[in-house]
């Protein structure tokens, strides 16, 4: 019997292809009057949190494992949680995930609630890299 | 244990600690602050977040008869 289907492996492709090891992935901080969403193409200042210890553009990514697929769904999870040390940030609420190396490409927009950080550490801890809980997922 | 606050390093046993947690369909967030009397003087913050992106993909050929 042979069934209509977007395949699994163009999925993980589809993945490989915008969030690559071999690429340099960003994490920038966005305060909650952003307007970031499905419609963002790529990494923009704007908005984007200024405080302390805080660089535009954000952090590295730690991507060691490539996309993935389980039960025809393709995951990736960045490798390691993402840290801002030593920052002073006032409300921020979104995580932009980019691919710097592929001119500012946007990922994933993440919100949460608002959190200031004074004098302290922020740190965005990921789930478990799987096809249920995985960070991005094509399903 | 001495800490970096907003007046320098400090004896964290001189500062009044207090802890929160949140949980959404977004994130687990938990939080600590460090006061002063009545001044925030340290506040870290960590969020779990949870699985926001997922994507359903199909295929479509035509309408079916």
């Amino acid at each position: 019997v042979n069934v209509q289907a977007f395949c699994t492996s163009a999925k993980v492709d589809a993945l490989a292809a915008i969030c690559s090891s071999t690429d340099t992935l960003m994490a920038a901080l966005y305060v909650a009057a952003g307007s970031l969403g499905a419609d963002t193409t790529g990494y923009s200042t704007t908005n984007e949190v200024v405080g302390m210890g805080y660089t535009a553009g954000g952090i590295e990514v730690t991507n060691v494992v490539g996309a993935d697929s389980a039960n025809g769904v393709a995951f990736w999870t960045p490798s390691a949680p993402l840290v801002y040390p030593s920052v002073t940030l006032t409300v921020v609420d979104t995580v932009l995930i980019y691919n710097e190396s592929q001119g500012g490409r946007a990922i994933a927009v993440f919100n949460f609630g608002t959190q200031s950080i004074i004098e302290g550490t922020f740190t965005l801890t990921m789930p478990p890299n799987d096809d249920v809980t995985g960070l991005v997922r094509i399903g | 244990v001495i800490i970096r606050t907003t007046h320098g390093d400090f004896d964290e046993e001189l500062l009044r600690k207090v802890e929160g947690r949140r949980e959404d369909a977004n994130e687990i967030a938990t939080w600590q602050e460090w006061w002063l009397g009545t001044e925030l003087v340290k506040r870290d913050a960590q969020v779990h977040l949870k699985s926001v992106s997922a994507l359903g993909a199909t295929t479509r050929m035509g309408d079916q008869k």
